[in-house]
C-alpha cells in the first residue's frame, strides 16, 4: 500500500521507526532530534497519527514492557511501511536533487 | 494520583472507548514522560490531547458516512420515512371527513377545512417517487415539503403536531436519506415489507377519521404502524439496526410532544414556534444523530470503502 503526498510527521515517525522499534516517547524525542527540534510530537497528535498508520498497515505493535508502572508498547515498521518510506524518500530526494541542480545557476543570482 | 495524571485522565475520556482502551495507558505514559518533574501538562500539550480527541472522532464520522450497512440504513429510511409520513395526514383528514359527514361547508374558507393537508400532498408525491425508484427527484420534493413545514408559521400552515409531532424530524430524516442514499431502498426492504407499512398507514388515516379519537383505536392503529416499520426496517440486519436508530429521533419527538400535549406540560399556543421546534425536534435529532455517528450498533468491524 502505498501513501501519496505523506505530511512531514508522518515522514518522520516512519523514519523514527526505520532501523528500529520504539516506543511513543522514543519516537517523540528522536522525531525532535531528526527535526533539529522543528517537530515536536505530542499524545494527541502521535496516537493518531500512529492509530491511522496501523490502520493502513504502515505500523504494526512490536512488543510491551512496563517500566516505573508506565505501559511503553513498542512500533515498528511492517514492510508496506518500509516501501512507503523508500518510495517517500526517493521522491523527496529527486525533488531536492531537482532544486539543487537548479540552484547552481539562480535565476536572480548571488546576493 | 497526580494533578498532571488526573487531567490527562480526565481528557482522555473524550476520545472513543475503544480507542481510550487501545492508547489510553501509552498516551498517559508519554504525557508523564514528557511533563518530567512538572505538576501539570503544557497548555500546547493539553490543546493537542483535545485537538487528537476531535481528530479521532472526526474520522470515524467520515468513515460512518462510507459504511456500507449505514448507506443501506439510509436507502431504507429513503423510502419507508416517505411512506410513513402519510399518516401525518390522518388528523386533517378527519377535519375534513367532519366537515364532508355534517355538511359544515357554508361560511367556511377551503383554507379552513384542508389546513395543512397540502404538505401531505407533497409528501405523498415523494412517497410515489421513492416507492418508484426516483430517488432524486423525490429528494428534492422532500426538501420543498421540509421547507413547507419549517416555514409553516409564514404560510399559515402552523399547528402544534407539525412544531411538537414527530412529523417535521421524520420529514428531515427522510430528506437527509434520500439525498445521501446510494440506491432505491425498495429492493432492500422489500415489497411485502413496504406494503406492511403502507396498510399500517392506512389504518391510522381510517381509525383517525371514522374514530373521532378514541384513544384504543388510535393506539392500535399507531402500535400496528409503529411495528410495520421495524418489521420494514428488518432489525436483525445491521443496515436495518442504523435504519432504525435513524428512525429514533422522529420517535422520540413524537412521544415527548404527544405527552407534552396531554399532560399540560407546556402550553403549545403560548409556546414561540422556533422554541417548540428546537426543544421537539432539534434537540432529539441532535442527539440521536451524535449516538449513531460516535457510537453506531456494535456489530462487528466498520467495513469501509476507500
Amino acid at each position: 500500500m502505498t501513501i501519496r503526498g505523506v505530511q512531514e510527521p508522518t515522514f518522520l515517525i516512519l523514519t523514527a521507526l526505520a532501523d528500529r522499534p520504539q516506543h511513543g516517547y522514543g519516537i517523540m524525542t528522536d522525531v525532535d532530534a531528526i527535526s533539529d527540534g522543528r517537530v515536536r510530537l505530542r499524545a494527541g497528535t502521535l496516537y493518531a497519527a500512529l492509530d491511522r498508520l496501523a490502520g493502513q498497515g504502515l505500523v504494526a505493535a512490536d512488543r510491551e514492557e512496563v517500566v516505573d508502572g508506565r505501559l511503553r508498547r513498542y512500533y515498528r515498521l511492517t514492510p508496506a511501511g518500509v516501501a512507503t518510506l523508500r518510495t517517500e524518500s526517493a521522491r523527496l530526494r529527486s525533488l531536492a536533487d531537482v532544486a539543487a541542480r537548479r540552484l547552481i545557476n539562480p535565476a536572480g543570482g548571488t546576493a | 494520583m497526580t494533578d498532571l495524571h488526573w487531567l490527562v485522565r480526565a481528557l482522555l475520556t473524550l476520545y472513543p472507548n475503544d480507542y481510550r482502551a487501545r492508547y489510553g495507558a501509552e498516551m498517559l505514559a508519554v504525557s508523564q514522560e514528557r511533563a518530567g518533574r512538572r505538576r501539570w501538562p503544557g497548555v500546547a500539550d493539553v490543546a493537542d490531547l483535545l485537538g487528537g480527541a476531535a481528530r479521532v472522532r472526526l474520522t470515524r464520522v467520515r468513515a460512518t458516512g462510507r459504511d456500507e450497512r449505514m448507506r443501506d440504513g439510509l436507502a431504507v429510511v429513503g423510502v419507508v420515512a416517505p411512506v410513513a409520513l402519510l399518516a401525518g395526514l390522518a388528523d386533517q383528514l378527519h377535519e375534513v371527513a367532519w366537515y364532508v359527514w355534517y355538511g359544515g361547508f357554508e361560511g367556511v374558507s377551503l383554507r379552513d377545512v384542508v389546513g395543512p393537508a397540502p404538505v401531505w400532498l407533497v409528501w405523498a408525491v415523494v412517497a410515489g417517487c421513492a416507492v418508484l425508484g426516483l430517488r432524486r427527484v423525490a429528494a428534492a420534493v422532500a426538501w420543498l415539503a421540509v421547507a413547507v413545514m419549517v416555514g409553516a408559521p409564514v404560510v399559515g400552515l402552523a399547528t402544534a403536531e407539525v412544531a411538537m409531532g414527530g412529523w417535521l424530524s421524520l420529514g428531515l430524516v427522510a430528506a437527509v436519506a434520500l439525498t445521501f442514499a446510494p440506491r432505491s431502498g425498495w429492493a432492500v426492504v422489500g415489497g411485502w415489507r413496504l406494503s406492511g407499512v403502507a396498510g399500517g398507514v392506512g389504518l391510522v388515516l381510517v381509525t383517525r377519521v371514522l374514530g373521532h379519537h378514541w384513544w384504543p383505536t388510535d393506539l392500535v392503529a399507531w402500535f400496528a404502524l409503529g411495528a410495520a416499520l421495524v418489521a420494514a426496517c428488518r432489525p436483525r440486519t445491521a443496515a436495518g439496526r442504523r435504519a432504525l436508530l435513524m428512525l429514533v429521533a422522529p420517535a422520540v419527538s413524537a412521544v415527548a410532544g404527544y405527552a407534552a400535549v396531554q399532560l399540560s406540560v407546556v402550553d403549545v399556543y403560548l409556546l414561540p414556534w422556533p422554541l417548540a421546534v428546537v426543544l421537539f425536534q432539534g434537540v432529539p435529532l441532535v442527539v440521536a444523530t451524535a449516538v449513531l455517528a460516535l457510537r453506531p450498533p456494535a456489530d462487528g468491524p466498520v467495513e469501509v470503502n476507500t
